[in-house]
């Protein structure tokens, strides 16, 4: 092997939702870790499966998602389009129409490593958005402040780089769309919208094509993203001279998310960066899941409810928190209920070694001697080799190493 | 409604550990500052905002009314031992509009103001001639609470999220940069730090409210029971049990996400000892999650384990940018249904007199509607506490002719003093061990 497990399982964590069972071996064999992510970057995700059902009533798409995810063929496209879902947010418990939702996460889908001025200016005016941040029924006369607030503070810049006087600017700019939530689609209508040029961010601005490219002309658009999408990838902030490179280099690329990508995994500082933050619940679920050999999107879902973090209902337009939080008692006890019921995989019941075969089906490849120990005592405890196989694994998945990302 | 996570150091990853349980830091040996210390020297920067604010023209009248004028049930008094007196705190984050919540009955600057989103004087259930509360509150209005008028900071920000950090935090203008909550902090000062839990939020994940020092504060799904589950089979259940604690065992000089998730680990197994010996559920709630979240609370209440705050994240959509009339009124049914069944299941456990109930939310709207019949972030609000107090008006009802530059109401009493009034009144815990900025509790209200 041409690269250490455990830096392609590193590599895997935070690029995927695996790694599943097989894949390090396989990114492994790459001649250089640089050469493994790109290998992950090249690969084509696996044919989309057909759309969920989209009736008002049920929760068909959280399914659906949950399914594909647990694809292990869906790669680092389906791990970017659930970073923007988190970045760029719509809530089902506010937008009461699935079809809507659907349509907002394909667009996400599509330009989860596209352009981000595209994904942008799309998403502004996207039906399901207009619902959620309440832009469809804004007027010039009296125009709405959410989105314009949301657009700056949490889209695209970041604190401080704004004044009430641009959230005013940019509402007016944003005016005159109009959402029919019978059909859940929108339509610009020019006697509600911007009747004059306004100052917006320093420029002058009459539509919300102008709004969203001074925004993303601004000069902190790019370090708030790259700033963003580093911590999540890497795992912490970047310093602000790596964000600062990062922010060039993704404005010098004409905001195309796909090389700031390549810049953030590639860089010498992200293979140490390894179980710097939890998995969030989603990723743990994924993995969880994964070395079970099971794809089971009810029993997630329960998962997910518990530890409140349910694909297409964030809990506010800010997405989920990351941070050490994820690891609370609360979360602890919901990860136990997982793992407590472990199936007895022939790949842990037939081995040898069943504490060394549940830490290889789960991809930990660097655990702490109070762990191995620990599994090591419940193995010897255990007389029955499918209750011994279901229990070890079980544990490894409730390991700390396993709540790490 | 968290914001985008804090770059935060080291010790403050350990602090941040709080959220997690906030013990540990204490365990850990870590001699910790204390951070209020030396903020008095600001308290002139920080000025109190009585109701002695210089109001171009005042509300509404606000002298406390006698309570026979609107209340119709007798006042509770609080158990006199303090050691006994706990609190639940209902967060209505989005941005609660206090204009509705408690509006002016005659005032036609209001409904010029808002011409889409105006209650009608006719369906406000009086409190005074001129102001009243809103028509989904009538459990409120019956039982009576102390309403306080005009709450909200200085130099208010309208951001959700600023707003949110400075609420949890009590810290009034972002200077202090605290890095526990208001709860944790007095948590921390009447909490047992050898128990279980002695501050529980009822929502999905930790509250930063909560972050403590030295007690254990945590979170709990308001629909999960608490318990530890193991796989079947004794042998199995007993190894899985001694594992899960040999891998739950601090260890100082492991990286701080390892601590956290030991750590984590630790404290659910303990509180789900505890959570195992809560009494009986009542009947009677709504079947809303407020309801489900309350029905949790007094359950946690009933009984001497420790448990001292409940923090309870009403998790409605206040931020009521359009359609805001149905949207709020539909709130406020919900949380005053699901507040006569809490107070019931208070007073049939014996313990009403023990349970003072506060409610946060981090601004009001703007005073002007917009045309989607909707209103933006706004500034100051109302706020309630309910329970063992003494009901009426108090602060000044803040003025609708005298809008900030925003166009939204100016504060007339402080979040500190509010908060004030928490520590010292109810918890007998000196404002100024935890909050900076010398702030004054609301006198009469307890």
């Amino acid at each position: 092997m041409a690269v250490d497990r455990v830096l392609a399982a590193h590599l895997l964590r935070r690029a995927t939702f695996g790694p599943f069972p097989g894949q390090v071996a396989a990114a492994a064999a790459a001649p250089t870790f640089d050469a493994a992510v790109a290998a992950l970057l090249a690969a084509a995700p696996s044919p989309l499966p057909a759309a969920p059902d989209l009736t008002l009533k049920g929760a068909a798409p959280i399914s659906w998602w949950l399914e594909r995810m647990a694809d292990p063929g869906a790669g680092l496209t389906e791990k970017l389009t659930w970073f923007w879902h988190g970045h760029l947010t719509s809530s089902r418990a506010k937008v009461n129409d699935w079809a809507a939702l659907w349509r907002q996460h394909l667009l996400l889908r599509t330009h989860a490593l596209g352009n981000f001025r595209t994904l942008l200016q799309a998403v502004t005016v996207d039906p399901a958005m207009l619902w959620y941040l309440d832009g469809g029924r804004s007027t010039a006369d009296a125009p709405n402040e959410n989105y314009a607030r949301e657009l700056m503070e949490l889209f695209g810049l970041g604190r401080g780089s704004y004044t009430q006087a641009d959230v005013t600017a940019g509402a007016y700019g944003l005016s005159g769309w109009r959402l029919d939530r019978f059909t859940g689609t929108a339509r610009f209508m020019p006697a509600n919208g911007p009747r004059h040029a306004v100052t917006f961010l320093g420029r002058q601005v009459s539509s919300s094509t102008e709004v969203v490219d001074a925004v993303c002309d601004h000069s902190d658009c790019a370090l708030w993203i790259a700033g963003k999408l580093h911590a999540y990838l890497a795992g912490e902030p970047p310093t602000p001279e790596r964000r600062a490179k990062l922010a060039t280099l993704f404005r010098a690329g004409n905001l195309e998310i796909k090389p700031l990508v390549t810049a953030i995994l590639a860089d010498p500082t992200f293979p140490t960066a390894r179980l710097n933050r939890p998995r969030y619940p989603v990723e743990w679920v994924m993995a969880a899941m994964g070395a079970f050999g099971l794809s089971n999107p009810a029993a997630a879902t329960r998962y997910l409810i518990a530890a409140g973090q349910v694909p297409f209902r964030p809990p506010s337009v800010a997405g989920w928190p990351t941070g050490m939080g994820w690891l609370a008692p609360s979360l602890a006890l919901a990860r136990d209920a997982v793992a407590a019921k472990a199936p007895a995989i022939e790949a842990v019941a037939g081995a040898q070694d069943p504490v060394s075969a549940a830490l290889e089906r789960c991809s930990l490849f660097e655990v702490s001697d109070r762990t191995v120990a620990a599994l090591r005592s419940a193995a010897a405890g255990i007389g029955n080799a499918q209750r011994r196989a279901s229990t070890i694994l079980g544990l490894t998945v409730a390991s700390p190493e396993f709540a790490l990302a | 409604m968290k914001g985008p996570s804090i770059r935060l150091v080291t010790r403050r990853q350990l602090l941040g550990m709080g959220l997690v349980a906030g013990g540990a830091a204490a365990a850990g040996g870590a001699a910790l500052v204390n951070l209020l210390a030396g903020a008095g020297s600001r308290a002139s920067a920080v000025p109190s905002v009585g109701s002695a604010v210089g109001l171009a023209t005042p509300g509404p009248a606000s002298t406390p009314p006698p309570l026979s004028t609107w209340v119709t049930a007798p006042r509770i008094r609080p158990v006199k031992d303090l050691a006994a007196r706990r609190l639940v705190v209902i967060d209505m984050a989005g941005g609660n509009d206090g204009l509705s919540m408690v509006p002016p009955i005659d005032d036609a600057r209001y409904r010029r103001l808002r011409p889409r989103t105006a209650l009608d004087p006719a369906s406000v259930l009086a409190i005074t001639p001129g102001v009243g509360l809103h028509p989904g509150l009538p459990g409120l209005h019956a039982a009576g609470a102390a309403i306080v008028q005009g709450v909200g900071i200085t130099k208010p920000d309208l951001s959700h999220f600023e707003m949110l950090r400075r609420w949890w935090s009590g810290d009034v203008d972002s200077v202090h940069q605290t890095l526990t909550g208001f709860l944790g902090r007095l948590a921390d000062h009447v909490g047992d730090p050898t128990a279980a839990a002695a501050g529980v939020s009822l929502g999905y994940g930790p509250s930063p409210a909560l972050i403590s020092e030295r007690v254990v504060t945590l979170s709990m799904d308001p629909y999960g029971d608490g318990s530890f589950p193991a796989p079947a089979g004794l042998d199995a259940a007993t190894a899985w049990t001694a594992a899960w604690r040999e891998m739950a065992e601090y260890d100082p000089s492991e990286p701080v996400p390892f601590c956290s998730a030991r750590n984590g680990a630790a404290y659910a197994y303990r509180f789900s000892q505890l959570a195992g010996g809560l009494p009986a559920a009542a009947t009677g709630y709504p079947e809303t999650e407020l309801g489900a979240q309350l029905l949790l609370a007094a359950r946690m209440l009933a009984r001497d384990n420790g448990v001292r705050i409940v923090h309870v994240p009403f998790h409605g959509d206040f931020d009521s940018h359009e359609d805001h009339l149905a949207r709020h009124a539909a709130l406020m049914t919900e949380l005053d249904d699901a507040l006569v069944a809490f107070r019931a299941d208070l007073a049939a456990r014996g313990i009403a007199d023990r349970v003072l109930i506060a409610t946060t939310s981090e601004f009001g709207r703007r005073v002007p509607d917009n045309a989607s019949n909707g209103l933006d972030h706004g500034a100051a609000s109302f706020a309630f506490l309910a329970g063992p107090v003494a009901a009426g008006l108090y602060g000044t009802y803040p003025s609708l002719a005298t809008l900030d530059a925003d166009q939204d109401l100016v504060a007339t009493v402080s979040m500190l003093d509010y908060y004030a009034t928490i520590a010292e009144s109810w918890f007998g815990v000196p404002a100024s061990d935890v909050l900076a900025g010398h702030p004054s509790p609301i006198a009469g209200i307890i």
